[in-house]
């Protein structure tokens, strides 16, 4: 009954006085994997802040969150009652540990994944800022491959979780920018325009070949039933079957934005409002068709002047958090907060990639909140809205019932500076921990 | 200042019609019988220094046949050709569905340079273009209105050369166009801007209609003291017309062989390519000479192939004026120009303020340059060195050039109308004219006025600079005395904060 009633308040997003004397639900039998942390505050980010709240994780995934709960003795119990629980960060874009081998031109057929041997690779730096998944990104200009998401650490190490997670496209050097993309959606085209043509000179041949078959057909009147034979032996010989000709990889994803079929978004990289005008110039008539995520490559306080458009189109946007000033002025402004209130989403990545960066992160943001970003919105700027962009939102971004236990487990609030990060878990089993 | 004009009148709005543009060097005019009062302009200030005034707008009615527009009589066009010409015009606005963006500039002192200059005249500009300049023109409903009494309204400046304000290269693709450099630009009362090999206007925000001409010049080395390129260059031009004879005798051959390809541009030597180009008409040779002796060489070249030649420097030009006229070149130079002279040579050479009037004298089209970002004289207008020191006192270098001899008209043609005409965009820009650009800057006193100050400025009808909106020069001689200064703008000042 109790525990009914929390779970039932923690969906309806209003933690009641959750005083309920506690019960094992029945249904945890085998309970020898069921892990419960309990923690000091837990921040769902989906829901409210639950102090003193406990959360109950089977095979992985979190089953309940509540305050007061009981479970069997069999389960492991993780005490941090004066620690902060909140879901694992996600770094929405970086290219920590790749190689500097740089690219250009149009390359949205590789992918980041490609090119990471994972036993080469120490995301240390990144888990111990809390990043418990991350996004790679290739390294070079213009398009240089898909972005491939893994998760940094696990039962079983790092694992690939999607290897083509979105394709970064930069607009932040226009005068060499501009042309290949232009390129890339000409040779998107003209690939469409061949296909086009193979498939009405395929339809043609099939129209003449049923046209000959009639014909045969009329003047073997006679021979009805060797006809039909011979009909029937054709029909299950040659299932006619349109191939349409091979798309070169690189220009795959092109073709499927432009045919309105793509499944993963393009991400424009910006550096200041310039490039946004610059790029809608270089999309032309196809602007619609290429989503509108972006990513804002610096802090540049004159993206004021494009970001009502943005909002108006509901746009996704990655910053680096920072204090912008307006151009040429000494007044503040911050960037998400006008995103936000302009009807954006937005999704933070670390100021520079590099792990004092990381480290510089969460009091980057604070520095933001303090200047008009709420709270609420900053933390789901790490969480929720990159695992929106990077299509896990199923599996990561809050603490909800359902969800992989990625937990992150800090010594205080996460956005005062004070505070740092004690350990990680990932999917249920602690992945690092502080050692001092 | 702006205010959202609520006079009504439905026609006007209602049977917006374009007025005929021409190019310069024709008289044009509304047509007759548009409900637009017929505000004639002439185009020449020499011959016809007059504006005709037209009584205030009446319904609009179409003409009866034959009967000649009120505004003068004197239209090329037949009233009846421009009247349907006017009625699909207004099914084009209806189907369109679109209203069209009016701005008007009133009570302003109006230089139209290439006309008279009127006190107290109405600038009307419709979609981004002048629709009508006079003392009656009727201000639609719902147009945007600046109230410029007191205040002079010019032509957009146009800058011959200049660095990191446009982008390199194509300035379509590299342009910022939110950088300051466009505001400083802008501010200075410059609306359009040489860079490399294109003309560009300086837009606030956005890219539409940016570029207006490339690819207009060919670069012609031809320096006195490098005689093989000399012999390249000639070498080039005498390929370059063989060949166009060729093409010609080719054309002309009544027995060619079957399949006989014609001379092939691609076998010519780069020089050749060039030198085509410039035969054809098709671009305009751009060269740097400052001293007499190249000067003549150049126009010797030109008159000897006859093509047309822009000359940036020409800090000599004054000493060799009559050699410059007779082979109809162009000269681009800088007033403030202190090259010394060489007391050595046994001529006249070195620099003089009245190179600029010498040479307007004997007919040669002039336009100003600042000293430039390395004081070199002709390389341009840039944010380079001491910040804005060249670009934000273009208007100065013309001031110098009256300063030696040029009226005050002829000086702010040296800004306006003449680069437009050596740029080949005169069509466009360069002077107020209905059918043209309407690229303009209202600026609270004279343009060669040291004082002066920029207070809008217009590109393709809309204001891209106001000076009370951008720090830049908010402050000084604020239009509301008592407003508080904006603090914490650039540039900084005494008593900020910081």
């Amino acid at each position: 009954m109790a525990l009914a009633a929390v779970r039932n308040s923690i969906l309806g997003g209003a933690l009641a006085l959750a005083t309920s004397a506690g019960a094992v639900a029945p249904a945890y039998g085998a309970a020898s994997d069921m892990v419960v942390v309990r923690a000091g505050t837990v921040i769902t980010v989906s829901g409210k802040e639950i102090p003193r709240g406990d959360i109950v994780i089977i095979d992985g995934k979190i089953d309940l969150i509540g305050t007061n709960l009981e479970f069997p003795k069999s389960a492991t119990v993780i005490d941090a009652r004066d620690q902060v629980v909140m879901p694992g960060m996600i770094n929405a874009q970086t290219r920590f540990g790749m190689d500097g081998f740089r690219r250009s031109g149009n390359n949205s057929g590789e992918t980041a994944a490609k090119e990471i041997e994972l036993s080469l690779f120490d995301f240390e730096p990144l888990i111990s800022e809390g990043f418990v998944t991350a996004a790679f990104v290739p390294t070079g200009n213009n398009m240089p491959g898909r972005a491939s998401v893994y998760r940094l650490a696990g039962p079983d190490g790092p694992e690939l979780l999607n290897e083509s997670a979105y394709v970064p496209i930069s607009m932040t050097n226009p005068g060499g920018d501009k042309g290949q993309l232009e390129a890339a959606i000409r040779q998107a085209e003209a690939e469409i325009a061949k296909a086009k043509k193979a498939k009405e000179d395929f339809d043609k041949k099939q129209a003449e070949e049923a046209k000959k078959k009639a014909e045969a057909e009329k003047n073997g009147e006679g021979k009805e039933a060797e006809n039909g034979e011979k009909k029937n032996g054709n029909g299950e010989e040659k299932p006619a079957e349109f191939q349409p000709p091979e798309i070169p990889g690189d220009a795959q994803f092109f073709v499927d934005v432009l045919r309105e079929e793509a499944t993963i978004p393009a991400v424009f990289e910006l550096s200041s409002a310039s490039d946004y005008i610059h790029l809608l110039d270089a999309l032309g008539d196809n602007a619609e068709k290429f989503g509108t995520t972006y990513s804002f490559t610096s802090t540049s306080g004159d993206f004021k002047e494009v970001i009502g458009r943005l909002g108006e189109k509901n746009a996704h946007v990655i910053v680096r958090p920072g204090i912008s000033f307006l151009p040429s002025t000494t007044i503040r402004y911050s960037i998400p907060a006008s995103l936000v209130a302009a009807g954006c989403t937005v999704t933070t990545v670390p100021p520079f990639d590099a792990p004092a960066g990381y480290e510089a992160m969460r009091l980057r943001m604070a520095d933001l909140i303090r200047t008009g970003w709420s709270r609420e919105d900053a933390l789901k700027s790490v969480t929720m809205n990159p695992a929106t962009l990077l299509g896990l939102s199923d599996e990561s971004g809050s603490l909800e019932k359902g969800k992989r236990a990625d937990l992150v487990f800090l010594n205080g609030d996460p956005l005062d500076p004070t505070s740092s990060v004690k350990a990680v878990m990932v999917g249920g089993e602690m992945v690092w921990e502080d050692d001092q | 200042m702006i205010e959202r004009h609520t006079r009504r009148l439905n026609l006007f709005a209602a049977c917006s019609l374009l007025a005929v543009c021409s190019v310069a060097g024709t008289a044009h005019s509304i047509e007759p019988g548009d409900p637009e009062p017929e505000v004639q302009q002439q185009q020449d200030p020499e011959i016809a220094p007059e504006v005709v005034q037209d009584p205030p707008p009446r319904p609009r009615r179409r003409p009866p046949e034959g009967r000649p527009g009120r505004g003068g009589g004197d239209e090329a066009a037949s009233p009846e050709a421009e009247a349907g010409e006017a009625d699909e015009e207004k099914k084009d606005d209806e189907a369109k569905g679109e209203e069209p963006e009016w701005l008007a500039i009133t009570g302003a002192i109006v230089h139209t340079v290439t006309g008279p200059e009127m006190d107290g005249a109405t600038v009307l500009c419709k979609d981004g273009k002048i629709f009508a300049i006079g003392h009656r023109v009727t201000v639609p409903e719902g147009a945007k209105v600046i109230d410029a009494a007191g205040h002079h309204v010019y032509p957009g400046l146009i800058g011959m050369d200049s660095s990191n304000i446009i982008g390199r290269g194509n300035p379509a693709d590299t342009t910022d166009v939110y950088g300051l450099a466009g505001s400083l630009a802008r501010a200075a009362g410059l609306t359009t801007l040489v860079s490399g090999n294109a003309v560009a206007k300086i837009k606030n925000g956005t890219l539409d209609g940016m570029i207006v001409a490339s690819n207009m010049f060919e670069d012609l080395r031809y320096d006195t003291n490098q005689p093989r390129r000399r012999a390249e260059v000639r070498k080039g031009f005498e390929d370059a017309r063989d060949f166009l004879r060729s093409v010609e005798e080719f054309r002309q051959d009544d027995d060619k062989e079957e399949g006989e390809q014609p001379p092939q541009e691609r076998d010519l030597s780069r020089e050749a390519r060039s030198a085509l180009r410039l035969l054809r008409g098709q671009a305009k040779a751009q060269a740097f000479a400052n001293d007499a002796a190249s000067l003549v060489a150049l126009a010797d070249l030109a008159e000897q192939y006859g093509f047309e030649i822009v000359i940036r420097g020409v800090t000599e030009g004054w000493t060799v004026p009559e050699r410059i006229a007779q082979a109809k070149l162009s000269a681009i130079v800088v007033p403030r120009d202190r090259t010394l002279a060489d007391e050595r040579t046994n001529r006249p050479n070195g620099a003089t303020i009245e190179n600029a009037a010498i040479l307007t004298r004997h007919g040669i089209p002039v336009a100003v340059l600042p000293p430039g970002p390395y004081f070199g004289p002709g390389t341009g207008i840039g944010l380079s060195g001491l910040g804005g020191r060249d670009m934000l006192n273009i208007n100065m270098s013309a001031a110098f050039a009256a300063r030696g001899g040029l009226t005050e008209e002829q000086a702010v043609r040296t800004l306006t109308i003449n680069p437009a005409r050596m740029l080949g965009v005169d069509h466009r820009l360069g002077s107020l004219e209905v059918g043209k650009d309407a690229d303009l800057i209202i600026t609270d006193r004279p343009l060669l006025d040291y004082m002066m100050l920029v207070r809008y400025s217009i590109i393709d009808g809309e204001i891209a600079y106001d000076k009370d909106a951008e720090g830049i020069f908010a402050h000084v001689r604020p239009t509301d005395p008592d407003a508080e200064h904006p603090k914490d703008a650039w540039p900084r000042r005494l008593g900020a904060p910081w």
